[in-house]
């Protein structure tokens, strides 16, 4: 008695229950009719890919990487107090015992090395450069330094790996391959993403292709490592006796018999090589009419150093990062070696800065000359820091620098980007004091300009939605004009 | 019996109508809507009175008759909880739709979807659970109580959907709208700081919310501090109590404002920071402060950035069709939106050798749409100019190193929006610019590399008032250095003789060399006349490069060996270290000299044993000189070797020691990598075998990094003479 009391009182019995089931079922296929992919397991927001989320800042980058890490305390972050400690130990209070690299911690003291640099301020900002930036002074108005960068690796390769890939591991799309693959290619006729490599006379560090790698994403993506020699990009000339048409007959013919074997395999990667056989055909004319510098006025050979000439030299890759970049490269990646300056930093930062300083200004006068530089995004650092202490024995004219990650500068110009200072290093440049900016906030922002989400920028891949950013980074405002 | 099957009907829809507005709120975010929804959808603030009204009236029967067991009463209440359960679920599944067609701002929504959704289900709950309810005693007027509660909620949520914020108390806050302050007058208290403590601090900070005993509202109270103390203080590492819990981590209790309120910009807190820095003046103008101060800077931008902020016009145009942006793209011509849902576009060109006027021409059916066209290098010409002049909207164009003569740049003027124009490499002159003063939007020139010059700025200037013009880097009074003359041969250690090429970069630079080891000068010194120079001697190459106009190259230089007596095999006592092991023990006279990289492949080295090699002839030789070419690179621990041993004689067990030598050690660290001969001359003797012994560094000296640890020997050639 009491259950049918109670199924009164909620109005409710087994029937009804089943009944009632029914037509909420039913009325649930209804309005599946409406949500057209709901079971098909059609990932549509991974089909965006192709144009900017919003009108963009910048179209182009191009990223100038200082490989082994600059002093940023020799070159951009001036601290008089470590000249007036010179040779006093670093405060505990101030390294809070955070981690070294094995090849200091060992070290019975840390003595602090004022840079042996003078530094001046310059422009409307008042930017504080060093001596060996001469040339980076006269565009300083051009740049936004940001003096608060950090990262989580303390070692060149999972540092480097992480600034170019955004996880320390190396089997991620690098961001250039991320931008390929979120706004693909401006001109047909090139990759959107090339590699130059040079190396500098200091102490240097390998890079690997692993950080120009496309990762998980389709190999058209991945970045093309240029030669330094003097055709840049090797057998893209025809061999003897064979001319334009044969080649296009050839081509067709293999293209052809990829499809064939594309029908009966269906991997995407067949497809992908097709493809990549019909740019290096439309390369054979381009890439000759990019990097032919013979043609390039004088005053551009004064203005980036007569060594711009000289294939394989920083400065020659500058001008052709500019030429490549002009003919809608989306993403220009230099590679400068030889900042890994452990001991004898005074003479190797010297030679180093001798071989950017120059092209790496000229790079930025010579793009706003042409109305570039508001549509490229120029950005040049290393993939961390050097220690405000000396690493060795530090002698009156000469120091070392270890390895430091909690803060160091790299600085942006051109598409979008504010100039000016941004963030402060406390009074021993070994701590922020505000303003971080982490390597996921670089990236977000740096995408940003360009137009795209990084929140939206995303490949699905072995079950699980992957971001250039992985789970955090924040588009930093105070970088943006 | 009729009545009861509608009811069952109805409740039964209404049933069905909640599970589907549940399931497509929450899994609906790509639903495609039919048109007919659409419609349906437009007509929620139509419908959306009905369950309003229904509701409460049921609310307000349902307390009427709650003491009274009534079937005529309770009937019209049951009608009534029906016709307000399905209006209900009806009106919101209509605003669901709605929504679907997006522009509404997105926190608002979530909160209106679902407190509707809230009281769709609520209304069925007490409906199909009426009679449950009816009997306990506080289960309706809690039911009513917590309708009237959701439907206050979504209704206000809905009409500032509608509205906007605010819409409602509006009349009786009239808050005072900041004028926009100008530059001069700004105080950095008053504009600026005050502002974003009202908005981010007194909502709990006020007279009437003493959180911690601190009200901020006046410059007095503020000065005052709160329980813990005062504010701020100027002299303070951290500058005092407020920084300090602004900078806490979010998830700890002090972190200010807490966890959940609006938090703080990083703008807003170096401001703070900066003022505070600065002495937290109340009375300080932007002005006062020193040109370049970071407050200063700062505050400016934020004043500024205020006044000026305008959001970007949006284009008067629609979207072209997607077929024809397609048709349109082809490897040399690239027409893409600005960005998803832009109907602006941008069009490019690529590839010289492709380019055609007719391709400009095709756009036509896009030329209100092209707001940035870059013709970058192509060949055009000045009919071309024409064709350019068609896209009213265009803001961008580029035509820097086209083959413009600038003739023609007058057919420019129709394009009333133009904001950016590139000639820079082009023949164009000042002259022919004036045609384009009529561009009022015009604000920048690009005029690098071509013939107007600094004389030219203020004719410009007069007709382009607004705009800026860039003219570049000339270069002109720049004395650049040359660089050295590459060296390019085929080996360094030769049989009879070999051939050396010389390269320079820089066009018409001439190279001088000389085989003397002198520096060559630009009068005496063989010019090199880009033959091959033929070497057939020992000796050293020095080349120099020279230009008038330039200052003249670093020397280049590079040293030659004659390869003399090789031995016929050549045995290694102990293997080399596996990292550097050259190509084994013919290394030593495979003509070869490894450069200053000690990784490259030509290099023997040793460590933790001696290099001991023993050179084999078959036929007794006249020796009486061996010379090591060897490797130095302090900082990656390559040394000169401690000793070098050399010994002769007829058979391996008749030796006798002919020379040994102890060669100078460098003293301290700092110079790169350098290659270093060894010489060991003795008394001329016969010999079938020659043994060399090199001995690493046992202990570095106490000035190198490594101290005490072995070093390297690195020894790549041996030369018999």
């Amino acid at each position: 008695m009491e259950k049918e009391v109670l199924e009164h009182g909620l109005n409710m019995n087994r029937r009804k229950f089943l009944s009632r089931l029914s037509l909420g079922l039913g009325s649930i296929a209804l309005g599946s009719l409406l949500i057209p992919d709901l079971f098909s397991g059609n990932e549509d927001d991974m089909m965006m890919a192709g144009l900017p989320h919003f009108a963009p800042k910048a179209k182009r980058i191009i990223y100038l990487f200082q490989n082994g890490a600059p002093s940023q305390l020799d070159m951009f972050d001036h601290k008089p107090k470590l000249r007036e400690m010179q040779g006093q130990d670093l405060p505990a209070s101030v390294r809070m015992g955070q981690r070294l690299t094995g090849m200091t911690s060992n070290q019975k003291s840390f003595p602090l090395a004022g840079s042996k640099f003078a530094f001046q301020q310059y422009g409307q900002h008042g930017a504080w450069l060093s001596e060996l930036l001469p040339y980076t002074s006269k565009v300083v108005d051009d740049l936004c330094f940001i003096r608060t960068m950090y990262t989580e690796a303390i070692n060149h390769d999972p540092a480097l790996t992480f600034f170019q890939t955004g996880a320390q591991v190396g089997n991620r799309p690098s961001m250039g391959a991320w931008l390929s693959y979120g706004l693909g290619s401006e001109n047909k006729n090139l990759p959107a993403f090339c590699v130059l490599l040079s190396k500098g006379k200091g102490n240097s560090q390998g890079v690997y292709s692993k950080l120009w790698t496309n990762g998980f994403l389709d190999s058209i993506h991945q970045g093309v490592q240029f030669s330094n020699g003097e055709n840049p990009v090797l057998y893209l000339n025809n061999p003897e006796a064979i001319d334009k048409a044969d080649r296009r007959r050839m081509l067709d013919r293999l293209a052809s018999l990829n499809e064939e074997s594309y029908q009966h395999f269906g991997d995407p990667e067949i497809k992908a090589k097709i493809q990549q056989y019909e740019m290096a055909y439309r390369m054979q004319t381009a890439i000759p009419e990019v990097t032919d510098v013979s043609k390039e006025p004088e005053s551009i050979v004064k203005l980036y150093g007569p060594e711009c000439l000289v294939p394989g030299t920083y400065a020659a890759n500058c001008l052709l990062a500019r030429k490549l970049s002009e003919s809608g490269v989306r993403f220009v990646q230099l590679y400068h070696q030889g900042w890994d300056a452990h001991d004898n930093l005074p003479t190797q930062i010297v030679g180093q800065c001798k071989d950017t300083d120059q092209a790496s200004a000229a790079l930025i006068t010579d793009l706003k000359q042409r109305g570039l530089l508001d549509e490229t995004l120029v950005v040049w650092g290393g993939e961390f820091g050097r220690t405000n202490y000396c690493q060795g024995v530090l002698t009156a004219d000469n120091y070392g620098r270890d390895h430091h990650p909690r803060c160091f500068t790299i600085w942006m110009a051109g598409g979008g980007v504010k100039p000016g200072v941004y963030g402060e290093t406390d009074e021993f440049g070994y701590n922020i004091a505000s303003n971080p900016v982490h390597v996921h906030d670089f990236h977000a922002t740096a995408l940003h300009l360009m137009g795209l989400d990084h929140e939206k920028l995303i490949y699905k891949h072995l079950g699980r939605r992957y971001r250039l950013t992985d789970v955090s980074g924040k588009v930093v405002q105070g970088l943006i004009a | 019996m009729t009545q009861k099957r509608w009811t069952s009907v109805f409740s039964n829809l209404c049933f069905g109508l909640n599970c589907l507005l549940l399931f497509l709120a929450l899994f609906g975010a790509k639903m495609e809507l039919p048109a007919f929804l659409q419609v349906a959808g437009r007509m929620h603030p139509l419908v959306l009175h009905f369950p309003i009204v229904l509701l409460l009236l049921a609310g307000i029967w349902e307390m009427t008759i709650q003491t009274k067991n009534h079937p005529i009463l309770q009937n019209i209440s049951d009608g009534l909880l029906l016709s307000s359960a399905v209006s209900a679920v009806v009106t919101a599944l209509m605003g669901l739709f709605l929504s679907k067609e997006g522009g509404y701002e997105i926190n608002t929504l979530f909160w209106h979807q679902w407190s509707g959704i809230a009281v769709s289900v609520t209304a069925w709950v007490w409906y199909s659970f009426r009679a449950f309810f009816r009997g306990l005693k506080i289960a309706t007027p809690a039911m009513a109580g917590l309708i009237l509660f959701v439907l206050l909620i979504a209704g206000h949520q809905g009409a500032t959907l509608t509205h906007g914020e605010n819409y409602l108390f509006a009349p009786v806050t009239h808050e005072l709208q900041s004028q926009p302050v100008s530059l001069e007058n700004a105080l950095v208290f008053e504009h600026l700081i005050r502002p974003i403590l009202k908005e981010k601090c007194m909502n709990c900070h006020n007279s009437n919310k003493l959180k911690g005993d601190l009200n901020m509202e006046t410059e007095a109270l503020l000065l005052k501090g709160g329980k813990n103390g005062v504010l701020w203080d100027s002299t303070a590492k951290d500058l005092g109590l407020m920084l300090q819990r602004i900078h806490l981590p979010l998830e700890e209790k002090e972190h200010m404002p807490p966890k959940g309120k609006t938090q703080l910009t990083e703008e807003e807190i170096s401001l703070l920071y900066r003022w505070i820095k600065n002495g937290a003046n109340f009375s300080l103008k932007i002005v006062d402060l020193p040109e370049n101060d970071t407050l200063r800077l700062l505050a400016t931008a934020m004043i500024v950035g205020a006044t000026t902020r305008v959001a970007p016009t949006p284009y008067p145009f629609e979207a072209a069709d997607a077929s024809i942006i397609q048709k349109l793209n082809n490897d040399y011509r690239v027409v893409t939106p600005l960005a998803v849902n832009s109907p602006a576009l941008s069009v490019d060109f690529y590839g010289i050798s492709a380019f055609k006027s007719a391709y400009l021409n095709e756009l036509e059916v896009i030329k209100e749409q092209v707001v940035s066209l870059n013709l970058n290098k192509m060949p055009l010409n000045d009919d071309d100019l024409k064709s350019i002049a068609i896209f009213p909207n265009l803001r961008q164009l580029n035509l820097a190193f086209t083959q413009i003569t600038g003739a023609t740049l007058g057919e420019l003027r129709a394009l009333n929006s133009l904001r950016s124009l590139s000639l820079s490499g082009t023949s164009v002159k000042a002259s022919d610019l004036e045609a384009l003063h009529s561009l009022t939007e015009l604000s920048v020139l690009y005029l690098w590399n071509t013939s107007v010059t600094e004389q030219d700025l203020p004719t410009l200037k007069l007709h382009f008032p607004k705009v800026h013009i860039e003219l570049g880097f000339k270069g002109e009074g720049i004395i650049a250095k040359l660089n050295a003359p590459i060296i390019e041969d085929e080996a360094q250690v030769f049989n009879n003789s070999t051939k050396v090429k010389l390269k320079n970069f820089i066009r018409g630079a001439e190279l001088r060399y000389t085989l003397d080891g002198t520096v060559p000068d630009s009068m005496n010194s063989p010019i090199y006349l880009g033959d091959s120079i033929t070497i057939e001697k020992s000796c050293q190459l020095n080349a120099k490069a020279f230009l008038p106009g330039w200052i003249s190259s670093e020397v280049a230089t590079r040293s030659y060996y004659k390869s003399g007596i090789l031995p016929d095999s050549i045995v290694l006592r102990y293997p080399p270290n596996p990292q550097y092991k050259g190509e084994g023990a013919k290394t030593l006279a495979n003509k070869k000299i490894g450069d200053t990289e000690f990784r490259s492949n030509k290099w023997l080295g040793y460590k933790e044993t001696n290099l001991e090699a023993l050179l084999l002839f078959k036929k007794p030789t006249t020796l009486s000189s061996v010379s090591f070419s060897s490797l130095v690179d302090i900082g990656s621990y390559i040394m000169p070797a401690a000793e070098i041993q050399v010994w002769g004689g007829s058979n391996q067990r008749n030796l006798v020691l002919l020379k040994k030598l102890n060669p100078k050690q460098p003293e301290k660290v700092g110079a790169p990598g350098y290659r270093v001969g060894f010489n060991c001359t003795f008394k001329a003797r016969k010999i079938n075998v020659l043994k060399i012994v090199a001995k690493p560094v046992t202990k570095l000296p106490a000035w190198h990094p490594g101290k005490g640890e072995r070093g390297w020997v690195f020894v790549d050639e041996v030369f018999l003479e």
